[in-house]
Formats: structure tokens, sequence, C-alpha cells
């Protein structure tokens, strides 16, 4: 029996939306090709295959995140610590801010959140990429 | 290092599992043909083409979890809309302990995890059938 009251997904997404940043498309393909910055694709892996993604992103669904971010977890994935910036898209900016606001709790710094993730990239007419999906999963 | 990670899976893992309830293999086996019970499988679809899965569990990546919890999201699935019992699984049973966290605050109730996970399951000879769909 929950002594806590349930809380609603338009609850949970207010309250990441309060803590994340948004980045823009136009903002975030100025920043393709700076290398100092990781795009970071949450999708499950038959979105991925589907549709491709954003070039050079990595491919972390986003059920599998904590473990891939934490050095101590056996499915820790070194792209965590290795960049300046992060910037996290799904299909449409939901899962992103969720994860975004996930990875901020985690410590990891500078994390944006595509602002309407690939539908937006597609309306402002850019491209997407096969994409290489990441096995790890146990 | 570029970055410096100050949170880990232990913690929220150790955090999870003092509130959510496990469900022992041999128990889960007399309950997974019980229509008052849900196993919930929370690996990716790779995985679940590589192992199979549990006969009768309902997939459910858990990256969409709290997506089709929701009633009010557009994303819904009535699965989640039932007055029955939901056993969360998935590998090894560290997914399932934060997903089952998670749909107790949404509140999903009863919600357990299997203990092990699908690891142990197997291990323990419970039936598995291939992914179909």
């Amino acid at each position: 029996m929950n002594v806590i009251s349930p809380k609603r997904l338009s609850q949970i997404l207010s309250e990441a939306e309060a803590v994340i940043t948004q980045i823009s498309v136009t903002d975030a393909r100025n920043l393709l090709d700076d290398p100092d910055t990781l795009f970071v694709d949450l999708r499950d892996v038959r979105e991925i295959e589907r549709l491709g993604g954003i070039q050079g992103a990595h491919c972390c669904a986003r059920g599998l995140l904590e473990f891939a971010m934490d050095p101590e977890s056996p499915y820790f994935r070194e792209v965590f610590t290795q960049y300046k910036n992060y910037i996290f898209y799904c299909d449409n900016g939901l899962r992103s801010t969720l994860a975004a606001q996930l990875a901020m709790q985690f410590g990891l710094q500078n994390v944006l959140c595509l602002s309407g993730g690939l539908e937006a990239w597609l309306e402002a007419g850019r491209r997407l990429e096969p994409l290489r999906w990441t096995a790890t999963a146990d | 290092m570029a970055q410096n990670i100050t949170k880990g899976v232990k913690a929220l893992l150790a955090e999870a599992n003092e509130t959510v309830n496990t469900m022992s293999i041999s128990e889960a086996k007399e309950k997974a043909q019980d229509p008052t019970y849900v196993f919930v499988d929370l690996r990716d679809i790779r995985e679940l083409q590589r192992s199979g899965l549990i006969p009768g569990a309902f997939s459910c990546p858990r990256g969409m979890l709290e997506f089709w919890i929701d009633p009010d999201s557009p994303y819904h699935k009535p699965v989640f809309n039932q007055d029955k019992t939901y056993v969360f699984y998935c590998a090894s049973a560290w997914r399932s302990a934060l997903s089952a966290k998670i749909a107790m605050e949404m509140g999903l109730k009863p919600v357990m995890h299997l203990e092990g996970g699908f690891t142990a399951w197997e291990k323990a000879g419970g039936p598995i059938v291939p992914r179909t769909t």
C-alpha cells in the first residue's frame, strides 16, 4: 500500500523541465562538429534502426542510462566522462527531458535536452544518418 | 577527466530495494500463469530476441515505462490499468528495482520485482517462450 500520493506523468515531466536546460535545433546544429560535445540518442534499437539519428550520436537507451553513467557499474561507458557537453535527444523530447534530469542528479555537467527532439530536428530540415546501436545490455 | 559522476547506481538500488518487494523465483513459477498477475519484461528488444521471455509476459522497454503507465499519457497502455499484481523483471533485477519504485510512485499497485531477474529464472529452469512479435 502506497502512502504517497500518485505522481502523474505531467508532474514528473514538469519537475524535470524546471531543472534541465533545453537547446534549440539551430543551436544544437552548430555543435555537431564540436569535439567537446556528444549527442546521446536515448531511443530503443528499433526506433534507431528504422529512422537513423543524428550524425555521430552515441546510442544509449534510456533504460540503461544509470548503469552506463556510473563508473562503478559493470556497464559503465567511458563516453560519459570524456566530453564537456552532452546533448540528449529522443523522438519528441520527452524521454530526453527525464534522462537529462537523471544525468544531472548523477553529477554529469552541461547536459542539454534537444527541444522537440528528432521531430523538431526533421521539421527544421535537418537530416538523419544511419546510426549504429551500441549493444551493452547483459 | 572532463566529468565527475557523484551519484551511483549502488545507492539508487539500495534506495529502491528498501521500498520494493521481491518475488522469489519459486513463487513466480506458480504465479506466471495466474491471470491476476501481470509479468512485465523491461529489457530491450535485442535481449528478448536473444533469450526469449517468461510465457505471458508483457514487453515494456524500460525507457517507455512512465509514458505507458499514466492513463493520461498519449502513449498509455491499458495493460497498466488493471486490478492485478504487477511483477517487473529485467536481466538481473537492477532495472526492475528502479522501475518498480517509479511505478509505485506513480500509483501502480501492487508492484513487485522478480528476485534475480530473468537470469535467475533461466537458471532455475523456468519456462521460456521465444519472442514472437
